[in-house]
């Protein structure tokens, strides 16, 4: 398995422990990663004050991809959605896709449609599959009591993305159970982080995370586990604000799921740059 | 009138009324209308019972409101950051260097220049200019 990974500007920016676990762990899992030659932001931080602009900068990417000829996989899932919702627009609409190809012409590319985009927690679901997973678990993580946050953009739109059932979401559960881990449930788990608002008002992302950890502490779980580097930011970044704001101490560890799942593979926590988390999760790291 | 509250007017006419609806535009597309305290979460589209796909209004008005010149502060960085860099957020050297220490391979060539003139044929350096008159 081969594919071109499309980094996005905010891991680079602030979330090296998500790319040097990843990088890693499907390496490891013998998923070959050839980087994008060139590449630029996604799109998605600007649609909201300009849909063309999305427009551009995505296709720009596919473009790139698809002189590669190969799938994109995605660490973000905000980059999975925006590049797919791209693709899927410029696929099934011609009169956009001419009036796009022109622009691209000015840039020496051009949008052919040759290639899909994937997040690659749904990679490792549907192309790779839980039980090879399963079958590369050395150290079965049976103490780990853990809850997932899968995050809006996995499967969101229902009817774009085409994945899970976003009000239920159990791919990241499946991946988290393959490596040993238990994963509780608790209320409204797809409860959005308030990440793409921050930048407005950051009491949102604030008020949405101590809602959300507080329930997740009320069932029991020792830290949240995340597939998204602005999900990660919230939980991980606003939590003490969220503690000072509920007047209550969390100290909720948040988790990369390759980070989870290199542990159970085997690797160390300095491997998988475990060390990096800002709210470290020493109690977990005694029970492997 | 400026161009902005021009439009807004010419908005509120071709809804059929005046007054009142003026100025309900105007106040959905100000800076503080909640119409940007969305997250574009996509959790009411996928449940409204009648497909109305509210997100994409969501999008559609902060689209209307940047070409009126109303473009929040977050926004206009991180559109200043991609016409000058290809990235949304400036990459501090220090960062890339760190890399290497980390085990990670070099970060990928960004060349600004095509994405420039690419938000350039959409006119986005002009929506970014806009908004920072204010
Ligand atoms: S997408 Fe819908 S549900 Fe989500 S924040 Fe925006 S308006 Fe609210």
């Amino acid at each position: 398995m081969k594919y071109l990974l499309f980094l996005g500007c905010v891991i680079p920016y602030r979330v090296q422990s998500y790319e040097i676990s990843a990088r890693k762990v499907l390496g490891e899992l013998g998923i070959e990663l050839v980087d994008m030659p060139t590449y630029n932001c996604c799109g998605f931080p600007i649609e909201a004050i300009s849909y063309e602009a999305r427009l551009m900068l995505a296709a720009r990417n596919l473009c790139i991809a698809e002189e590669q000829g190969l799938d994109i996989i995605t660490l973000c899932p905000g980059c999975a959605e925006t590049l797919h919702h791209t693709n899927v627009e410029l696929k099934e609409d011609e009169e956009l896709r001419n009036t796009v190809n022109e622009r691209l012409s000015e840039v020496g590319l051009e949008f052919k449609g040759k290639i899909n985009v994937k997040h690659f927690a749904r990679m490792l679901v549907e192309d790779f599959g839980v039980e090879k997973i399963k079958d590369r678990v050395v150290r079965p993580l049976e103490k780990f009591v853990v809850a997932q946050h899968t995050g809006c953009h996995i499967a969101r739109p229902k009817k774009l993305m085409q994945f899970e059932d976003p009000e239920n979401p159990t791919a990241l559960k499946k991946l988290i159970e393959a490596t040993g881990a238990t994963c509780l449930s608790y209320e409204d788990e797809a409860q959005c982080c308030g990440g793409p608002v921050s930048g407005i008002d950051r009491e949102i992302p604030i008020q949405l995370v101590g809602d959300k950890l507080k329930r997740v502490k009320g069932v029991g779980a020792q830290a949240l586990i995340t597939i998204c580097p602005y999900c990660h930011l919230m939980y991980e970044g606003m939590q003490p604000l969220a503690e000072r704001k509920l007047g209550e101490k969390l100290r909720i560890p948040v988790i990369h799921y390759p980070q989870l799942l290199g542990l159970a593979m085997g690797m160390s926590p300095e491997e998988l740059a475990l060390n990096m988390l800002k709210i470290k999760p020493t109690q977990l790291l005694e029970k492997i | 009138m400026d161009e902005r509250e021009a439009s807004t007017v010419v908005m509120a006419k071709n809804t059929g009324r005046s007054g009142l609806a003026v100025e309900k535009l105007r106040q959905i597309l100000s800076e503080d209308s909640s119409i940007w305290r969305c997250s574009i979460c996509f959790t009411c589209l996928d449940v409204c019972p009648r497909d109305a796909e509210f997100t994409e209004f969501m999008i559609a008005l902060r689209n209307l409101a940047a070409l009126q010149g109303i473009v929040p502060t977050v926004y206009r960085e991180q559109g200043s950051a991609i016409l000058e860099t290809g990235l949304a957020f400036k990459i501090p050297e220090s960062r890339v260097k760190m890399r290497e220490r980390y085990g990670l391979p070099p970060l990928p060539r960004v060349d600004a220049e095509p994405v420039r003139r690419l938000l350039e044929s959409v006119d986005f350096d002009k929506l970014i200019q806009r908004g920072e008159k204010k």
